[in-house]
């Protein structure tokens, strides 16, 4: 085990509602809690894996760790360099705008997250000029020395986007992020939408980056091999609460939730002697606008009991590092998707 | 055709002639299926499989056109005295056709990735399955909605009789999912073509899907040609797998052994790219360089030599490989297996262009 690192970002209680939605059938009344309450923190240098299934409020985490939007209540502390502790929920308008440059934010989609209109220089540039951090020729100096850190040839750098693979556009979208040297960086499904071939591409340049430039990630994903390959430790959430975190192995080898469980027994295995046996999860997975009581996972839950019907399991650690929200957590003798032999 | 195969495509090339070039989307594909098994297609973005997919069925979209090679159908006619069975060459078949019609119908079915795509959103899911049924069934309306009920049920959705009055919007997409099968079903085909069937859906329904398809495969016996581009889908539902790679099939072979022994590079390189789970944590990723190229530039030769680490200059930028059969169940395009590859040509232009293409 390595040294415990000073945490870089911790997030406290936070939450984000919006006004649900009318439903179509006009069931979709009162507020969608798309996060509902979470705490973590991001150890510096490491990086943090988001899972859960599409819905479950990893994206909106994301973006309101960063103000894309405001959270409806909690707070994002920041403390950079070991330096003082900001307050990043708090920030006044003036103080946001020279802060944002330390937090960056890589897309899933590389094909609608670049404006088409720009070209590929602008693209990357822009951060930089935002922030007024560079000027005149310092801005394409710096441009061009991150392109090529990218991987992108510099002869490109005045063609627009919608000449790329999406191989290319990530990595257009990783230079953009960096260009500010940034500390802390949210990738949100950043191999999703590419080939298996330039997946690998990018999470190297991923992995390289953060090791050269001492980069803190919130990790977002489906894909949980590609989880495992790159997270130090990974949240699972579930209906906007985040229902285990633990060290990358500890969760794969010994999961304590049994929504954890679920997942990982429906990861398909590369090994076609190790058949899938899915758990199935009965039914289909609730609208955050009318979460069940108690524990959100109870309805679809092999394990639950009468307790989870009505009370909130709390989320508490019960092994050192890993934290788990089920009544039966320390009960339960669940498997992993890896096995220890 | 082989005595025993079911479906065998030869050389099939597809082609769409465009404003800025003709897309060679399928290349000289072979592959062939046998009655009751499941064979797996995988490859990347743009390798061709949907429009392999859409050549069985004749319903490649325009400008799309077969400018070659053969696509062999075992058809079976139930006739009064058992079955008739005769070899058809779909690609010869007009896709208006009789005979086309009656085969897409009741032979070979197919799902999609997006089943909203495939059903009316005006018209109850369970009136469009009670639909699909009458097409194939002499039945009453009533005889017709119990079958449709049965079939949902059989698929796996919940309250089965009373969804079935349910429209397509009102099912989540793992439910549509099923409900596309169940219409898929409903003529009992001997082939059954899934293209990404489970692409758009959660990894926990996903794994719904991929159990409800393995058991109604066995329970009908039909075979299944299951496109994917994930290795790890094809691991746990094909017996057979065809790797794909720019139009052409690289290599087919058993499922253990194309993930056990890859012969073509390209599958080799694959499979060391993709993240394996207690294997690869925190480690760099053995990336296949470069990107895929553009389908209106194909490189000369063989397709992949720009990328392939293996490339032999001289040969594999001018030769294109054949198909090469290793033995009875594993055959592969690469020079490296072909009995007589040209010796390297390497006067000073093709050993320059293969550098330059790299
Ligand atoms: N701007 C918004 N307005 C209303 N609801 C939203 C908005 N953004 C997200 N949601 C809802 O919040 C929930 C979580 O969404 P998201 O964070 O995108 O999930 P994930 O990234 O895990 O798929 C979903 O139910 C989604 O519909
Ligand atoms: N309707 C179409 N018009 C023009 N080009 C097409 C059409 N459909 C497919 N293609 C081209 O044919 C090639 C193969 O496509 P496709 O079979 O859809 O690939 P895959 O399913 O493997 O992703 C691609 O280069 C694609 O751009
Ligand atoms: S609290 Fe109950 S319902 Fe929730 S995960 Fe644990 S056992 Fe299942
Ligand atoms: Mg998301
Ligand atoms: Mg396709």
């Amino acid at each position: 085990m390595s040294e415990p690192r000073p945490h870089l970002l911790k997030v406290k209680n936070l939450k984000k509602y919006y006004a649900a939605r009318q439903g179509m059938f006009g069931d979709g009344s009162g507020t969608v809690k798309a996060i509902d309450g979470i705490s973590f923190h991001i150890e510096q240098g490491e990086t943090l894996g988001l899972v859960g299934e599409s819905g479950s409020g990893k994206t909106t985490t994301g973006r309101v760790i960063l103000r894309a939007v405001e959270p409806t209540e909690g707070q994002v502390l920041f403390r950079l360099n070991g330096g003082g502790i900001t307050d990043f929920t708090a920030l006044p308008k003036q103080a946001l705008r020279a802060f944002r440059r330390n937090v960056q934010m890589i897309f899933q989609d590389p094909y609608s997250s670049l404006n088409p209109r720009m070209t590929v220089r602008d693209i990357i540039a822009e951060p930089l000029v935002v922030s007024g951090l560079a000027k005149g020729s310092e801005i394409d100096d710096r441009v061009r020395q991150v392109a090529l850190r990218c991987q992108l040839n510099i002869e490109h750098l005045r063609r627009y986007p919608h000449a790329f693979s999406g191989g290319q556009r990530q990595r257009i979208g990783i230079a953009r992020a960096l260009v500010v040297n940034p500390k802390f960086v949210v990738c949100d499904e950043p191999v999703s939408a590419l080939d298996v071939s330039i997946q690998a591409q990018i999470l190297n340049l991923l992995m390289d980056a953060q090791q050269e430039f001492g980069l803190t990630y919130l990790f977002i994903a489906h894909d949980l091999s590609v989880v495992e390959h790159v997270s130090n430790r990974v949240a699972v959430m579930y209906l906007g609460r985040i229902v285990e975190l633990a060290p990358t192995s500890k969760l794969f080898y010994q999961p304590l939730h049994p929504y954890t469980e679920a997942l990982m027994s429906a990861i398909p295995d590369l090994d076609p002697d190790r058949m899938m046996q899915p758990k199935i999860l009965e039914g289909e997975i609730p609208s955050p606008a009318n979460p069940p009581r108690g524990c959100h996972f109870h309805p679809r839950c092999a394990y639950a009991q009468e307790i989870c019907k009505t009370t909130v399991p709390e989320f508490k650690e019960y092994k050192p590092g890993q934290f788990a929200a089920c009544h039966f957590a320390d009960q339960l003798q669940l498997q992993g998707a890896l096995k220890s032999n | 055709m082989n005595t025993n195969s079911l479906l065998e495509i030869q050389d099939l090339r597809v082609s769409f002639p465009l404003d800025e070039g003709t897309v060679q989307a399928v290349a000289g594909v072979n592959l062939a299926i046998q009655p009751g098994q499941v064979l797996g297609i995988v490859g990347e973005s743009g390798c061709g499989k949907t429009v392999t997919a859409q050549s069985l069925l004749r319903i490649i979209p325009p400008p799309g056109r077969i400018d070659g090679g053969t696509i062999l159908f075992r058809s079976s006619k139930q006739s009064g005295n058992g079955k008739d069975e005769n070899i058809v060459d779909l690609a010869k078949l007009n896709p208006k056709s009789e005979m086309m019609r009656r085969i897409r119908g009741n032979e070979i079915a197919m799902i999609f990735q997006e089943p909203m795509s495939s059903f009316s959103p005006v018209h109850t899911v369970g009136s469009q399955i009670m639909e699909a049924i009458l097409l194939h069934q002499d039945l009453s309306k009533q005889a017709a909605r119990e079958r449709a009920i049965e079939y949902m049920r059989l698929v796996g959705v919940p309250g089965a009789q009373d969804r079935m009055d349910d429209y397509p919007h009102q099912f989540s997409g793992g439910m549509r999912q099923r409900a596309m099968i169940a219409v898929a079903l409903s003529c009992n085909p001997s082939l059954l073509v899934a293209d990404e069937p489970t692409t758009a859906l959660d990894v926990t329904i996903q794994a719904q899907i991929l159990d409800l398809m393995r058991r109604l495969q066995q329970q009908f016996g039909m075979a299944v040609l299951f496109i994917t581009h994930n290795l790890g889908v094809i691991a746990q539902i094909a017996d057979h797998v065809a790797i794909m790679y720019l139009g052409q099939v690289v290599e087919q072979a058993p499922v253990r052994e194309i993930l056990r022994h890859p012969k073509h590079p390209y599958t080799m390189d694959l499979l060391r790219a993709v993240p394996r789970l207690g294997k690869t944590a925190g480690q760099r990723l053995v990336a296949i360089e470069g990107s895929i190229p553009s389908p209106l530039q194909r490189p000369m030769g063989c397709p992949f030599h720009p990328r392939c680490s293996k490339m032999i200059p001289g040969v594999c930028n001018t030769h294109v490989p054949q198909w090469v059969a290793l033995n009875e169940i594993h055959s592969v395009r690469c020079v490296l297996y072909e009995p007589n590859a040209p010796t390297p040509n390497l006067e000073p232009a093709n050993v320059r262009a293969a550098s330059t293409l790299a």
